[in-house]
């Protein structure tokens, strides 16, 4: 994985939304739920915008307390997660200039670090109501 | 009628302020375990947390960490779910526009999408349509084709059900909302039916008080284990109008001796005495009407 690679939402299998600073997942195909809050969020800002690996390594870098060299360790793994898991796929570069990352003024105070966690929910189909329809279900003709 | 545990969760999910703030208190006290409650609830628990969540957010209720990440996720799980269910629906519609075929669209969709604040957060299971007598076997023929499931299952009486290929089931209701002789005609509900916007368009529904008695009845026929559902639709009800709504069901209690009516009017002034109190008078006998969709 190089600082160039970059990476975009799973469109087609994941449905996602940041609530109140967490991001919840849904992947559709299977139901399997997951979430992410703090720097793995901030993660994911940075993939939302098709941002590099740079520029996630970056969007901690400036935002927290943390070394590069760490911070690229964490991200590292955090997108081969994501990867694994098919919530994220490997996309073009972008062109120069097209970077979305927020950058944060160097004086800004930074924010104690934690390593980013992806968290995993297989049971919680058991407290959701899931009758039909699937959500995301693209064919809705009566033919 | 809803046990004091469903109560204080209802209360929760729908009251603002500190009425919301102590009735949480107290649920949070009853069932020390959110998630195992909700996981082995059978009284479609599952079904109000949407609305749980948006009171949480409403009223800054203290809630765990990892229970909050749950809510969030049924928020958005029901939204989605929420979404292709209204593309099922609008497809539908759309078929049997093609086909000049009048429909009124009933059951907790019509109260989804002129009540709630957004559908999402009221779960849908069927989607229940009115059609005249008349138009029966063309809707049949529309909808019960190869790709839309089982085969038409009604008997004598009402509804005719054919499922969709996603699985959800469509209820068919022909010349009459409910399966009585005094229930009301497809003619009555049309003059008093109004039409709502939806994400994918327009669509003709019952008037209030035929949407929500038919859904407060509907209950009763079916003896439906849903403890939760028929109090937020009548809260939502009352709330849209400033609690006028509510009064008027509610101001029918003397005029008949029905066991079940009374029972969820005493229940309802009980436990949401804010709506009765902030009433305007009315002389309504909405109360009684609801008796032509009880099958006695």
């Amino acid at each position: 994985m190089t600082h160039s690679d970059c990476f975009a939402i799973h469109a087609s299998e994941v449905a996602a939304k940041i609530i109140d600073g967490e991001v919840i997942l849904i992947r559709l195909s299977d139901g399997m739920y997951y979430s992410m809050d703090g720097t793995a969020a901030s993660i994911w800002e940075a993939i939302q915008r098709k941002g590099s690996f740079g520029e996630c390594v970056e969007n901690l870098t400036t935002r927290y307390d943390v070394a590069a060299e760490q911070a690229e360790t964490d991200v590292r793994k955090l997108l081969n997660e994501l990867v694994d898991d098919a919530l994220i796929i490997p996309c073009p570069e972008q062109d120069e200039g097209q970077s979305a990352i927020d950058r944060i003024a160097n004086d800004h105070a930074r924010e104690a670090y934690a390593p980013p966690v992806l968290n995993r929910y297989s049971d919680m189909n058991d407290l959701l109501a899931l009758d039909p329809p699937l959500p995301g279900m693209a064919d809705v003709a009566w033919e | 009628m809803p046990s004091r545990t469903q109560t204080c969760l209802l209360q929760a999910c729908l009251l603002s302020g500190e009425p919301a703030n102590l009735a949480w208190t107290e649920w949070l006290g009853r069932v020390h375990d959110p998630y195992a409650y909700c996981r082995d609830d059978r009284c479609g628990v599952n079904r109000v947390l949407p609305l749980l969540f948006e009171s949480i957010r409403r009223n800054a209720l203290a809630v765990d960490r990892q229970w909050y990440t749950c809510l969030k996720t049924a928020r958005l799980r029901e939204s989605l779910r929420s979404a292709t269910y209204e593309d099922i629906l609008a497809a539908l519609l759309d078929k049997l526009s093609r086909l000049d075929i009048p429909v009124l669209v009933t059951g907790g969709a019509a109260l989804a999408a002129s009540e709630y604040a957004e559908p999402g957060l009221r779960h849908c299971h069927e989607i229940e349509i009115v059609v005249r007598e008349a138009d029966l076997c063309a809707v049949l023929a529309a909808v019960a084709t190869a790709g839309n499931g089982d085969a038409p299952n009604g008997d004598d009486t009402h509804p005719i059900t054919v499922y969709h290929k996603s699985g959800v089931p469509l209820d068919i209701h022909s010349g009459r909302l409910g399966g009585t002789p005094g229930a009301p005609t497809f003619a009555d509900l049309w003059r008093r039916s109004r039409m709502v916007d939806t994400a994918n368009g327009r669509m003709r529904i019952p008037g209030l008080h035929d949407a929500i008695l038919y859904m407060l009845a509907k209950k009763w026929i079916r003896h439906d284990r849903d403890a939760y559902t028929w109090v937020c639709d009548a809260w939502m009800s009352a709330v849209a109008a400033d609690f006028r709504r509510w009064e008027d069901i509610h101001a029918g209690r003397t005029n008949h001796n029905h066991p079940k009516i009374h029972s969820m009017l005493n229940y309802l002034e009980q436990h949401f005495p804010r709506g009765i109190k902030t009433a305007a008078p009315t002389t309504s006998t909405l109360a009684g009407r609801l008796l032509e969709y009880v099958d006695e």
